[in-house]
């Protein structure tokens, strides 16, 4: 049984195909202006690298902010409900989930099989999601991947930012920056003020162990260790932790498949 | 009585002398980080009225940079001085919605410069200036022009993002789409009325309303703001210069009497 899940997500579009319960490929690839044309292009890379065609694929799930717009798809499965099976299938322990994207952040709570008790999200403000990072890191001039480690080595210090919204926030980084405080001072306050936003919104929801945090902010040390600090816990993370909303959706096509067709 | 009135605020530095209740001079420099604004704004003021900084008996700073101006006699909040100036102006108005740069402030006043209540917003940049400039250079046109723009709308376009962000990337993708410039502007002014909207009903909407800062001089937001308050508001013909109007009439008021 070969099934396949596409996340097209706000910034980057996710494809996993699952094979007889394994992950037999996976492909990431920045959303364009067209979504119809991004799924069709992530699902050819994944194709590609594992050698199959089309219509090798028995059945295909959509997620993400795109999911209306796959043609191709057979069903489509919100986000959060994706996010909690593929998290479930990695680590069959987990009972929170902690999702940041580029522009939302979503603290979800899950039973022993993957499904979905109660969640609680941000969508409204940049200053809780991903896109802050970005924001900060192509005005700091550092790549992204790069922006938690340097902020684990701070000079004098986090700087604390004291403005909540990006747009102001940004110019206050530079107001620090005129004054010649170290920039890994400066991404140690942000990454520091993402995290307390994050804790906020995992308290509302309430943590219970295991925790797993995915999407492009697990990839972030810097927030994830200054989590786990205010939590007291460590965090669980897949080892590409932004195809865990495209391998949810494969997992509910594989269980979606048994069930209309039994053996 | 001549009173001079500086407005450094987020943006722009204003500085305007009034002299027995009449309006002599006025400049508007933009605020930069070097401080240079003040002493641009004040030094342009004085030249075109002729006159010295020693020959003004009151000078009265506001604005979020006030503190900056080190030979003010006194110093207003920026609320006190946007009733002020409202009150200067326009008779009888109850509600004074001042929209600058970086902030949107809702104040409820009892017509006769004096401040009953008040919200403010500078916390999020959704609902204040900064909103207008991010868009108009996402869309690529000047900001003045917005507002006349926003009049060729034949289609309503809604804007769902609140976040300036988040609304950055959904104006791209507008535009990718094709939508019409001037839709999607008017759907901005939508987003920041609603916004300021929110603001105002949080002390009560009460008439007479007039709106002032530099948000103001954008017509098309004035227009939704009517819209939303279901009733006409005054604007000033120069409604940035309000605060430091505010500030030019408190010190003119206060005389000689250091």
């Amino acid at each position: 049984m070969i099934t396949a899940g596409i996340d097209i997500g706000s910034l980057s579009s996710k494809a996993v195909i699952l094979k007889d319960g394994q992950i037999f490929g996976r492909a990431l690839t920045p959303t364009g202006a067209d979504s119809v044309q991004t799924a069709g292009r992530v699902m050819q890379e994944v194709l590609d690298k594992t050698g199959l065609s089309f219509k090798d694929i028995n059945f295909i799930v959509s997620t993400g902010y795109g999911r209306v717009l796959v043609p191709f798809a057979q069903r489509n499965v919100s986000e959060i409900s994706c996010h909690a099976k593929g998290s479930s299938w990695f680590f069959p322990s987990v009972r929170t989930i902690l999702d940041m994207g580029g522009q939302d952040c979503k603290a979800i709570r899950c039973d022993a099989t993957g499904k979905v008790t109660n969640f609680v999200m941000n969508d409204k403000c940049a200053a809780g999601a991903g896109r802050s990072m970005e924001v900060m890191a192509d005005l700091l001039q550092i790549p992204l991947a790069d922006l938690g480690r340097e902020s684990l080595n701070t000079v004098r210090g986090e700087q604390d930012i004291s403005t909540t919204c990006v747009v102001f926030a940004r110019s206050e980084v530079i107001g620090y920056l005129h004054q010649g405080v170290p920039a890994n001072d400066i991404l140690g306050g942000l990454c520091e003020a993402l995290a307390s936003r994050v804790y906020a919104l995992l308290k509302r929801v309430g943590v219970e162990e295991d925790l797993v945090i995915s999407g492009g902010i697990a990839k972030n040390i810097g927030v994830v260790r200054r989590i786990e600090q205010k939590l007291g816990i460590n965090a669980k993370i897949a080892y590409e932790p932004q195809i865990v909303g495209a391998l949810g959706a494969a997992v509910f096509a594989r269980e979606i498949l048994a069930k209309i067709m039994p053996g | 009585m001549i009173g001079l009135g500086i407005d450094v605020g987020s943006l722009a530095t204003k500085a305007l002398i009034l002299k027995d209740d009449q309006i002599l001079a006025w400049s508007v420099k933009p605020t930069d980080i070097s401080r240079k604004s003040i002493p641009a704004a004040v030094d342009d003021v004085l030249k075109r009225t002729g006159l010295r900084l020693n020959e003004i008996e009151n000078i009265i700073s506001t604005g979020i940079g006030k503190k900056e101006v080190s030979y003010a006699t006194g110093t207003l909040s920026e609320v006190s001085c946007a009733v002020r100036g409202t009150a200067f102006l326009f008779t009888g108005v109850r509600t004074v919605v001042d929209i600058g740069g970086q902030n949107c402030r809702a104040i409820r006043c009892d017509g006769d410069g004096g401040v009953i209540d008040f919200a403010l917003n500078d916390k999020c940049a959704a609902g204040t200036g900064i909103f207008l400039t991010s868009m108009a250079k996402a869309l690529e046109v000047d900001i003045g022009e917005m507002g006349q723009l926003s009049r060729q709308s034949t289609m309503e376009v809604n804007i769902t993002s609140m976040c300036v962000v988040f609304a950055e990337s959904e104006v791209v993708t507008l535009i990718h789409r094709s939508v019409p410039k001037a839709d999607i502007i008017r759907g901005l002014h939508k987003s920041i009325a609603m916004r300021v909207n929110g603001l105002v009903h949080s002390i009560g909407l009460e008439s007479r309303v007039a709106v002032v800062g530099g948000v103001a001089k954008n017509d098309g937001v004035v227009s939704c703001l009517e819209e939303l308050f279901k009733q006409k508001v005054f604007v000033p013909g120069e409604p940035q210069l309000v605060c430091a109007l505010g500030a030019a009439a408190a010190a003119m008021k206060r005389g000689g009497a250091n």
